[in-house]
Order: structure tokens, then C-alpha cells, then sequence
């Protein structure tokens, strides 16, 4: 390759490296408590699991559910129902002061046998939930989110010219061989380079996929306006409904429309999910893929009657595949346990990185004083014997 | 040594890095199937490699004087 180009590439991974490594350092930081949050919630004994019951235990109406939540607190709106994918004993009711506040949200654990409170989450408070903030948006909402998918691109920016810049480096090398006892900045290249390289497409991965992630709030809102505007036209207008219907009926509707899907969330009328008129029911499929992908169909609050239901449209479920490829929650802890040493070792890709350029920086500021200081003294010395 | 080409410079990178990306896309697919191992080991070969180049490699060397 020309040397011209060479440097123009090795410009570029300096420069997108430089910008994004403090905050791709603070990812993978945060990342690695959040690979095993569901572990770490029950470690902490913050995860009280539904009791053992015989299997055959019914289950019992969304509607005891959803007043065993509401009795504790009989001033706020319903927001949410909803439960994990694996879970089936067990609904999470969330509360809001109105169907859209944000902030201080109540969350209940009701058993669905017995529509007994299990416990109250605090899913907004607590050592992981400062992860996750940090993680996902610095604590500074929307513009954070964008603001941590533009250090994403950068971060691509920079593999990619990584990529480029590795060839050069390894004429003469053999793969894998990390020159250990020769210069620490031999040791500090060769590492940055083959850690490098190997964890090369799953940095990639776990970078687009968050690029992509960090678009979430963007896509759902265009989303609302693209569909869910649509599903919900004939009610535009129509005061929202005084009395609601009965969640369980509005559930074996959704259920009837659906047959072969499972209801993943329930979105109260008012909130992001749902119109001031409609229950938005969010079922999954049963397949890997269509398990991750949520089909909304619209129920009509006041009278439990179906509205509208449509297939997610292809941003939407571009974003929910691509969230398991970010989070590494799908091939149970063996997946995990890959997902944290990766991470590690992109942490040392990175730090390697930093202070290959810290030091070589220093080196020719240090070069640079000494070439200084040489010229003062020979001009010393020359205007010295000039005149004398 | 002579310089190498650039398909032998990229030969390990680019088969390590398919395994990786097979694994990845292959376990999401066949998620909860009895597959579903083969290709999360898929991923874990490529990290195995680097573990033991990195980590271990220098011990195993050592440890026979």
C-alpha cells in the first residue's frame, strides 16, 4: 500500500479511536454487570420468584391481578403489565403519576394463580440501575442515546481502519505471536493487535447492534406515527373512554385474534404503546426469532372489541432482533460467560490502544524539546564564537 | 522471514472471524433447539484461541523447567 494512504488510514484510527475510546471504555465497563443483570438481581435477592405450586394451578383473571397492584397504590394510572419472556407465573404492573410520567414509577409483582402481590421492584434505584443509565443514555435521555450511537459509528470507524493498519504490522509476523520480550510498545502493539483482530466481528456486532439500539426511542415514536396513527384513526376526536372493559376480556380477544402467540405486554390506553382508547396487546411468536418481535393488536378499551392489528413493520423488528445480538441473552449462561471475556478483552484492546498513543505522544514531545534544545545551544554556541 | 501475502496475513483473522459470526447468528436462530450448543461453541472456539495465545500459552511453555 502507498505510504500516503497508509498514513491517511492511520489518521483516521487515531483520530475515531481518540474520540470514542473513553466512552467505549465506560460501555464495556458498564456492559459487564449488565450481561448478568438477571444473576445479579437474584444474587442480591432482588428477584422474588413466583412459589412452587402443582403445575395444573390455574391462573387466575388479569383483572384480580391488576386490582391486587392498584389497591397499593389507588392514586396512579396503570402504565404497563408485563413479564419475561420465560416467566409464566408472574405479572409486573407499572404505575405511573399519569399514563406518560417518567419519573417515580411504581412497579408491582403480582402471582397470576393467586393475584398475590409478590413484591414491589425497584427496577429505577440501585447500583444496576446506574449501570444501565450510564450504559444506555449517561443519564441525559434522548440526546445521550444519539450521543453514545454517534461513539458508536466512530467506534466501527475505527475497527475498520484497524483492519486496514493490520496488514503492515504483520509482514513479518506470524499470527498470534505477541513479542513479549522485546520493547513494552512491541508487547503493547502485538497485544493490541491480536486481541484485536480476534475479537474483531463480535466488537462489530455488539457495535452496530448498539448503533441501532441507540435509534430505540426514535424508531418507536416514528413508529407511533407511522402505525399506530393509522390503527387508531376512526377514534380520533372520541374523548377517551371514562370506564374501562375488563382486562381479561380485552386479553381473550387479543388471545382469540391470535391464537398461536403468547402475550408478552400489555400498554394501558395513554401510554407510548397504545392510544388514549386502546389496550395495546403485544404478543410473540413461538419461534427464536418471532419470540423477540412483538405483533401489536389493538383492543378497544371501552369495550374489549378488536380494533386493528398489523405486522411489525421492518424498522421495528430490525431493532428488536437486534437487541439479543447486543445484550448476548440467548444461549443461556455458556453465551454469557463468552459475552463477558470478550468484553475484558476489549477492554485491554482499548487500553492498549490508549496508551500506545499516550506514549508515542510523549515520545515526540520529548523528541521534540530535545531537537529544540539543541538548536538554541548550537545557535548559542555559533553566536558566541561569531563574536568572540 | 519473507513478507507474507495479505491471504496469509488474513487467514486466521478471516476463519475465526466467520466462526464468530456463524456462532452468533446461528444460536439466535436455532435458539432453545439441541443445535443450539454447537453453534454457541461455534463462538467459543475463536475466544478459546485468544485465551490461550494471551493467557496461557507462556505457562504451558514455562512449565516444564
Amino acid at each position: 500500500m502507498q505510504i500516503r494512504a497508509l498514513k491517511t488510514w492511520a489518521w483516521v484510527h487515531k483520530w475515531s479511536s481518540l474520540v470514542c475510546t473513553a466512552f467505549m471504555l465506560l460501555l464495556c465497563l458498564t456492559g459487564l454487570p449488565l450481561i448478568f443483570s438477571h444473576e445479579i438481581s437474584h444474587l442480591l435477592g432482588n428477584e422474588v420468584e413466583p412459589p412452587e405450586l402443582p403445575s395444573n394451578t390455574p391462573q387466575t383473571s388479569m383483572d384480580k391481578v391488576l386490582n391486587s397492584a392498584k389497591a397499593l397504590y389507588p392514586s396512579r394510572v396503570v402504565q404497563f403489565v408485563f413479564r419475561d419472556m420465560e416467566e409464566n407465573n408472574s405479572w409486573t404492573v407499572s404505575l405511573g403519576k399519569t399514563a406518560m410520567s417518567e419519573d417515580d414509577t411504581k412497579f408491582v409483582k403480582v402471582d397470576s394463580r393467586t393475584a398475590k402481590v409478590l413484591q414491589e421492584p425497584k427496577f429505577n434505584e440501585g447500583f444496576m440501575y446506574v449501570m444501565f443509565k450510564l450504559h444506555v443514555d449517561l443519564f441525559a435521555g434522548l440526546p445521550g442515546m444519539l450521543f453514545l450511537g454517534l461513539m458508536g459509528i466512530l467506534l466501527v470507524v475505527a475497527i475498520i481502519s484497524g483492519v486496514v493498519l493490520y496488514a503492515p504490522f504483520m509482514r513479518k509476523l506470524e499470527f498470534g505471536e505477541i513479542r513479549k520480550n522485546r520493547a513494552p510498545k512491541l508487547k503493547r502493539l502485538d497485544t493490541h493487535n491480536f486481541l484485536g483482530v480476534v475479537t474483531l466481528v463480535w466488537a462489530l456486532v455488539v457495535g452496530t447492534t448498539g448503533i441501532i439500539n441507540a435509534w430505540a426511542d426514535l424508531v418507536i415514536k416514528y413508529w407511533q406515527f407511522d402505525q399506530m396513527s393509522a390503527m387508531t384513526a376512526p377514534y380520533k376526536g372520541l374523548p377517551p373512554p371514562t370506564q374501562l372493559a375488563s382486562l381479561q376480556a380485552a386479553v381473550d380477544t387479543a388471545q382469540a385474534r391470535e391464537p398461536a402467540m403468547r402475550l408478552g405486554f400489555i400498554a394501558f390506553p395513554g401510554t407510548d404503546f397504545s392510544s388514549p382508547h386502546h389496550y395495546g396487546m403485544f404478543m410473540r411468536g413461538d419461534s427464536p426469532v418471532t419470540s423477540r418481535l412483538f405483533k401489536p393488536v389493538l383492543i378497544d378499551a371501552q369495550t374489549a372489541k378488536l380494533t386493528d392489528s398489523r405486522e411489525v413493520p421492518w424498522y421495528l423488528a430490525t431493532l428488536l432482533i437486534s437487541q439479543p445480538l447486543h445484550f448476548g441473552d440467548y444461549g443461556g449462561m455458556p453465551l454469557k460467560i463468552l459475552w463477558l471475556i470478550l468484553d475484558i478483552f476489549t477492554i485491554v484492546v482499548l487500553w492498549t490502544g490508549l496508551v500506545l498513543w499516550w506514549k508515542k505522544r510523549h515520545h515526540t514531545a520529548h523528541h521534540q524539546i530535545e531537537t529544540q534544545q539543541r538548536v538554541a545551544l548550537n545557535q548559542a554556541y555559533a553566536s558566541r564564537s561569531s563574536s568572540g | 522471514m519473507p513478507s507474507k501475502t495479505l491471504l496469509q496475513i488474513f487467514k486466521w483473522p478471516i476463519v475465526l472471524g466467520v466462526l464468530t459470526l456463524v456462532g452468533l447468528v446461528m444460536t439466535l436462530l436455532l435458539e432453545g433447539g439441541w443445535l443450539e450448543l454447537t453453534f454457541v461453541a461455534a463462538l467459543g472456539v475463536p475466544v478459546m484461541i485468544m485465551v490461550y495465545i494471551y493467557c496461557l500459552k507462556d505457562l504451558f511453555r514455562r512449565s516444564p523447567n
